[in-house]
């Protein structure tokens, strides 16, 4: 845009603001449901950003092959009415007919095959490549079958399949743009508007901004997902939580999250307001130097990697501290992912012993160390003052997320306090294996417990899976090598006209609420 | 004065030049852009793969010189993230900072130049005492502090104002306020020390030895001569604002250019960042001019040499 | 009857100077006194009991006078903690800043032409330059510490003492007692260290307290970007900020240390008033 435009553009901003307007109104009396995050929405195609506020987004207006329905955790046919694996790499879907694009295209096979070969590529530019590396291709024999062919036996393909990879129409690409960064010229499709098949359709896309939904009255029907009956979902960004509260209280805003949980009690005494917390699949965890990685530390040795277990009173940062919502992490896993169970100790909250472990190790007055963090500041020192208690005295290093990276990459990190999300993956595949095959990521390093999640990673027999999850997480809460603390608990807060299933996942399934 | 507008152009330029690199440099410093590009929830595996494709993984001296290549054509980029060219993102953001700069700053000169003059002359006075609890206020409370203080009174209880957004002008109102209460001390304080110098000044009591009648004294020479600094840092706190403008942006939740810059820093997005320094370097440029140009009205003892 | 004597007796007199310079003596001992000495724990964490009332809110306890933080951290052993290190960044900040915007101001006002144009490219360069980024990256390759924290700020905050000096001065220059030190032969040193300097001493002692209260905030908003204390410490500002979640559930949370912090500034700008008052001498306008 050249510059001149670009002023005219801002003049009519300027004149438009300074115009008396209506202000958008939130409610039943507008059959409007507007819900607000902090994050700033860059893209609404899953492919391309995963955000949670964009999860949820998607989910609204763009089906899947496979439903993983929140509320009885089990998988249901959504735009795949069923499937096989023919052999252990060829994954086989029937498509459900009759179901149209919000443009009216009806779907078919080469539509799935399209849009998954487009990710797969390797220059797709797809943020979250776990969730189609495993594709080798993808063909549509007939219109209403579809065949995916893995580079490997890949047993969580299903999960990859539901919920998070959405299906676009043939040729859905051809109108992304070509811009010119990092020096070369490259498409970029992210900026392409979705076009899906779902309960709501995108009517309007501020980047940065907002969202607007409408109800798709074409819905098909016998879906899972029901069909909506809220008429417009309204997504703004409000960058301050306590701005949220404040429209959520006045009835500018129908739901957010992240409510402080110390703050749910009292919230909830407010008029028109329901208050919930639900658990999510978002670990912290504390990522310990067992490989020497950072050099000779105290970390190496088993017993200070115990004390330290011991040293921190999970339970107490879990219930008093995360709040309502947050359970204490037994594994280096998510309980609700397949595959996630460990026979290791149990670790309860003992200094007494945290200190004679540490004695043990020759360190009777403790040792100084530095601790990483990037977010949730009072949780790590929370942490930290635990380990104060047993002699440890722990220098906090805070960093963004982009600074801490290439810090914990290149292995330079002895303690540090950590978040995983699972991108959303209700499989063991997507935690304990990012930490402990030996990538950037790995520091513990031991080779058992690589080969036992390699194993467990491509075997499609669930119980040997069940099996090598178990014997991996078993040791490595044996041997410490990671302490996993709690996983986060969110607090959400609503309008009371508002009948929601609150679940379990860090998502809001708007598609299934109503007004009361 | 020829000479002098030419010397400040030429700092101008050399200004944009500095910080254009320095402030690459920073940008690559602060972090990993291919880390903030691929978000939080993203595994090295996912990054890697952002890092070839944006380019980051060339050398920065060669990424410099092609955005500095670009923007001589006139073509300052695309945000990364935004998915939009610079220049309409910018333009997007722009107006609603410049509306909401000018109405903070014009509501800080309100109540501090009065106040403060009316301090100054009667010290110790109720208007002084008022005038200490208004600085005091600003200078102790931070921003979201008075922010959401407002909001509680007059959006939540009072239901008189809205709450967050820009959609209409009285949004602007409780935000403006908030804004201009962050530059109000700095400017009532020095005028009014400023009115206090200059009461005590032996022309100001040569007019009064004269019988000129006080009003006239303070109107006429006083207020003048006092502010003379309040003018040059005006213009500075205008500048200034913008920056405290963040905090302001974020808890009322206008997109303007401070929101824009706070999250273009978090995001590594470069070539806004860049377009954003350009475009300060110049505002700046612009406004310190004004104020010497405006303190050489004031006081024509104050030579532009 | 020298100058100094005369200064000093006019400073006995002045009421501003007893409130001001006494609050801050009181604050001054309070925290050099520390919470340890009563008793009490700054850093003792209590998750079962965060975020308690005062003893005169509806759940307070005498166990904690003034209630406890998100931790459970006593409030009051935080408050008195918190005053050491807000008063030091204060402090140090201003005197770093004000060195070098006072020097910086004097050279361009007096000087003007090429000296000046150097002073304003400096100045326009630290004004464009987003204190975030900077912030950002210091912590990204230095890391952080007291020091660090006292050195950024230092180096961002003398902007408004250089611009006010500089148009101070650049009146001061014309005026008939420099012009006549300068007759005399007076080196440019002594002319603007005692000459300019001292009449410039109202506006600058303002700025002075500003960028103390500025200081004090500012390092609060950085411990979120990772620059700030570092915990256990605590400072003034850090509460505040930390307390901002509650400011509609729990507002004593936040008007504890707000209050306490609006009462050192308070202090500081009476002492500052009062000493400018003293040392601006008369007629000099």
């Amino acid at each position: 845009m050249t510059l001149v435009r670009g002023v005219i553009l801002a003049g009519m901003v300027a004149i438009g603001s300074a115009l008396p307007g209506t202000a958008a109104r939130a409610g039943k009396a507008d059959d409007t449901l507007t819900f607000a995050t902090a994050n700033e929405v860059d893209t609404v195609d899953l492919y391309y950003q995963n955000l949670r506020e964009v999860v949820i987004i998607s989910q609204q207006t763009c089906d899947t092959l496979m439903y993983r329905d929140p509320i009885e955790n089990s998988y249901k046919p959504l735009l795949g009415t069923s499937y096989r694996w023919i052999d252990d790499k060829t994954l086989e879907f029937k498509l459900r007919p009759g179901v149209k694009f919000s443009t009216g295209k009806e779907m078919t096979s080469a539509d799935v095959a399209y849009t998954f070969n487009h990710a797969r590529q390797p220059d797709s530019g797809v943020v979250t490549r776990l969730l189609v590396d495993w594709i080798d291709n993808v063909e549509a024999p007939t219109p209403d079958t579809v065949i995916f062919k893995a580079k490997a036996p890949t047993p969580a393909a299903i999960e990859y399949l539901s919920g998070i990879t959405p299906i676009y129409p043939v040729g859905h690409y051809d109108s992304a743009p070509t811009v010119e960064t990092g020096g070369k010229p490259r498409r970029d499709y992210g900026a392409v508007l979705p076009v899906c098949v779902g309960p709501y359709k995108i009517k309007d896309f501020k980047p940065g901004a907002s969202v607007t939904l409408v109800k798709n009255d074409q819905y098909f029907d016998g879906s899972p997902k029901g069909k909506p009956a809220i008429g417009t979902l309204i997504f703004k960004t409000i960058p301050d939580t306590d701005t949220q509260l404040a429209e959520l209280v006045t009835g500018g805003l129908d739901w957010i999250w992240g409510v402080p949980p110390e703050n749910a009690k009292q919230l909830a005494e407010t008029p028109n307001v329901t208050v919930k917390a639900a658990p999510t699949t978002r670990m912290s965890f504390l990522s310990l130097d067992a490989a020497g990685r950072s050099g000779k530390n105290p970390m190496q040795d088993v017993r200070v990697r115990r004390a330290l277990f011991y040293a921190i009173d999970r339970k107490a940062i879990a219930q008093q501290l995360v709040g309502e919502g947050a359970e204490v992490l037994t594994a280096m896993c998510d309980p609700r992912q397949f595959g996630c169970t460990s026979s290791g100790p149990a670790y309860p909250y003992d200094p007494a012993k945290a200190k004679a472990l540490l004695a043990e190790a020759g360190y009777p007055n403790g040792f100084k160390t530095e601790i990483y963090a990037y977010r949730d500041r009072p949780y790590t020192e929370a942490v930290m003052n635990y380990l104060r208690a047993v002699g440890v005295v722990a220098d906090l290093q805070f960093l963004q997320w982009k600074a801490l990276r290439p810090i914990m990459e290149g292995g330079k990190a002895q303690l540090a306090q950590l978040t995983w999300g699972s991108q959303g993956v209700l499989d063991a595949s997507a935690s304990v294996s990012n930490y402990f095959k030996f990538s950037v990521d790995d520091y513990a390093r031991d080779p058992e417990v690589r080969d036992w999640l390699e194993a467990a990673d491509s075997t499609t027999d669930p119980a040997k899976r069940k099996d090598l999850y178990n014997k991996a997480l078993t040791r490595i809460d044996d041997q410490a090598y990671f302490i996993p603390l709690f996983s986060y608990g969110r607090t959400y807060a609503y309008n009371s006209d508002l009948d929601l299933p609150i679940t379990p996942d860090e998502l809001a399934h708007f598609y299934r609420a109503k007004w009361k | 004065m020829g000479r002098f507008l030419a010397r400040r152009l030429l700092v101008t330029i050399l200004v944009v030049l500095v910080t254009s690199i320095v402030a690459f440099s920073l940008v690559h410093l602060s972090g990993d852009p291919a880390v903030a590009m691929a978000g939080e929830g993203a595994s090295a595996a996912d990054v890697a793969a952002i890092r070839t494709l944006y380019g980051f993984d060339r050398p920065l001296t060669v990424q410099y010189v092609a955005w500095v290549g670009k923007v001589m054509t006139g073509d300052f980029g695309r945000s990364y993230y935004l998915r939009e060219s610079v220049m309409q993102v910018l333009a997007e953001h722009a107006p609603i900072t410049a509306i909401l700069g000018s109405l903070a700053l014009a509501f800080a000169l309100l109540v501090s130049i009065p106040l403060g003059a009316l301090a100054g002359l009667k010290r110790n006075g109720l208007v002084d005492r008022l005038a200490s609890a208004v600085a005091v206020t600003g200078q102790a409370a931070p921003s979201f502090l008075l922010a959401l203080l407002l909001i509680y009174i007059f959006g939540i209880r009072l239901h008189w104002l809205p709450i967050s957004g820009n959609d209409t002008a009285l949004h602007y109102v409780l935000p403006a306020v908030t804004l201009g209460m962050y530059a109000t001390p700095a400017l009532l304080r020095l005028t009014r020390s400023g009115m206090i110098e200059v009461m005590q000044s032996d022309p100001i009591r040569t007019c009064r030895a004269y019988g000129l009648a006080p009003w006239r004294i303070v109107i006429r020479h006083a207020l003048r001569s006092a502010i003379i600094p309040v003018v040059s840092l005006a213009a500075v706190q205008f500048g200034l604002m913008l920056g405290g403008s963040i905090v302001v942006e974020a808890v009322f939740s206008l997109k303007g250019l401070g929101q824009l810059a706070w999250e273009s820093i978090q995001r590594s997005d470069i070539e806004v960042i860049q377009a954003l320094l350009l475009l300060t370097a110049l505002v700046y440029a612009g406004l310190t001019l004004l104020a010497d140009l405006l303190n050489a009205l004031l006081d024509p003892r104050m030579r532009l040499s | 009857m020298t100058p100094t004597s005369v200064a000093l007796h006019r400073l006995r007199h002045h009421a501003s100077f007893w409130v001001g310079g006494g609050t801050l003596a009181l604050i001054l001992v309070l925290a050099l006194i520390g919470p340890t000495i009563l008793g009490l724990d700054p850093t003792a964490q209590d998750l079962a009991h965060r975020l308690i009332d005062p003893v005169w809110g509806p759940h307070g306890s005498q166990a904690h006078l003034l209630g406890t933080d998100q931790l459970g951290r006593d409030t009051l052993a935080r408050l008195l903690d918190g005053a050491r290190i807000s008063l030091f960044i204060g402090i140090a900040t201003v005197v770093v800043s004000g060195t070098i915007g006072t020097l910086l101001g004097l050279v361009g006002g007096y000087f003007g032409g090429r000296v000046d144009m150097a002073v304003n490219f400096i100045v326009t360069i630290r004004l464009t330059l987003p204190i975030v980024l900077v912030a950002l990256v210091v912590v990204a390759v230095v890391g952080s510490s007291l020091t660090i924290l006292v050195l950024v700020i230092g180096l961002l905050l003398w902007d408004r003492f250089a611009v006010v000096t500089r148009s101070a001065t650049q009146r001061l220059a014309q005026s008939d007692f420099v012009i006549s030190a300068r007759c005399i032969g007076a080196s440019t040193p002594r002319i603007l260290l005692a000459e300019i300097l001292p009449n410039i001493a109202g506006p600058l002692i303002v700025v002075a307290t500003i960028e103390l209260a500025h200081a004090m905030l500012l390092e609060a908003a950085l411990s979120f970007l990772g620059l700030g204390v570092k915990p256990p410490l605590a400072s003034w500002g850090l509460m505040v900020a930390e307390a901002k979640s509650q400011l509609l559930f729990r507002p004593w949370q936040i008007a504890i240390p707000g209050v306490a912090l609006a009462v050192l500034v308070l202090a500081v700008n009476l002492l500052g008033d009062a000493l400018r008052d003293v040392l601006a001498p008369e007629g000099r306008a």
